[in-house]
């Protein structure tokens, strides 16, 4: 009986816990960590800066330049002064809001390939699953990719 | 028919005039400001952020004066512990805002870094406005630098920027 009565008090200590630190999280932090687009190329790290959310390249598949052979710069970016500026580091996703129903929005992604900033809202479809919407204007004109959350894998316990 | 169009011509300029008011440009600078790098930190890009709480009349010396406007001139950036810049390749530098109104800007960085020691001058973006950051009350510095090696522990850098600020 004291054994289930300790069972008993030790799982609700576990929930309270796991409770209080939900209700302290913001939901919107669920983006956070390391993504992958569908393509496979790169890979961005969502973080938070004040309240809002930004998504940096943090791996590319080809980090060299294949003709200057030295690592990629945003040689596409329209502002001159930031065509030397490096690739990898450089925030695709900027000033995400989260606003409820697994929605980000308000947000703008940029396509390194040709220097073009687009309107953007931000699907979780699942834990490990964005739908990344970039459009202009309306959000019916746009394309939608499926990025996939890079999961640390933990070695067994041998 | 002279005089309509000897109007047409003065018009604008009187009611540019009347409009422009008492404009001025100064500094304002923004120094000692202390960026740490929390570790444990890894190979490739780590950002670290600024604060920035803002006091117009401090910074402008004046109560009723407002920014109209501001761009960033020089940033410099200085090592604040003992590795220095070791195993930095660059630095960004951007402001961001809570205000769902007003986006990052990417205002300055240095690529490669190499072999600067003492300081590292960034190069501003000419395109990159500051206004809006001046028409709240706090923004955000984000200084991002671009490791070669892992460390374990904090990387801290300080940096002084001056912008060019039009005030009325």
């Amino acid at each position: 009986m004291f054994k289930k009565i300790s069972l008993f008090l030790a799982v609700a200590l576990i929930g309270f816990s796991q409770l209080s630190f939900e209700q302290q999280a913001d939901p919107g932090d669920r983006l956070l960590g390391v993504w992958e687009p569908s393509n496979g190329r790169a890979r961005v790290k969502i973080e938070k800066i004040g309240t809002k959310y930004y998504g940096k390249i943090v791996w590319l598949i080809e980090p060299i330049d294949p003709e200057t052979k030295l690592p990629k710069v945003d040689k596409n970016n329209p502002d001159p002064a930031l065509k030397s500026a490096p690739l990898k580091g450089y925030r695709m996703l900027k000033d995400f809001v989260y606003n409820g129903k697994d929605t980000w929005s308000e947000g703008t992604i940029y396509d390194p390939l040709n220097g073009s900033t687009y309107s953007s809202t931000i699907k979780m479809k699942d834990a490990n699953t964005l739908d990344i919407r970039g459009y202009i204007g309306v959000q019916a004109l746009g394309r939608t990719d499926v990025w996939k959350r890079l999961v640390v894998q933990t070695a067994p316990k041998k | 028919m002279r005089l309509t169009k000897l109007l047409g011509l003065l018009l604008p300029a009187v009611l540019l005039a009347a409009c422009s008011g008492q404009q001025e440009t100064v500094p304002i600078e923004l120094n000692d400001l202390e960026f740490t790098l929390q570790g444990p930190l890894f190979e490739g890009p780590n950002q670290g952020q600024y604060v920035v709480q803002l006091d117009l009349p401090a910074l402008l010396g004046a109560d009723d004066l407002e920014v109209r406007s501001a761009r960033l001139r020089s940033a410099t950036v200085l090592p604040n512990d003992s590795l220095g810049f070791a195993n930095v390749r660059s630095f960004v530098l951007s402001f961001a805002s809570d205000n769902p109104e007003v986006g990052m800007v990417e205002a300055a960085f240095l690529n490669p870094l190499g072999d600067a020691a003492m300081q590292a001058e960034l190069s501003v973006s000419k395109e990159a406005d500051a206004t809006a950051f001046f028409q709240g009350s706090t923004f955000y510095l984000v200084l991002d630098a671009d490791f070669a090696a892992d460390f374990e522990g904090n990387r801290s850098f300080k940096a002084n920027l001056v912008f060019d600020a039009v005030t009325k």
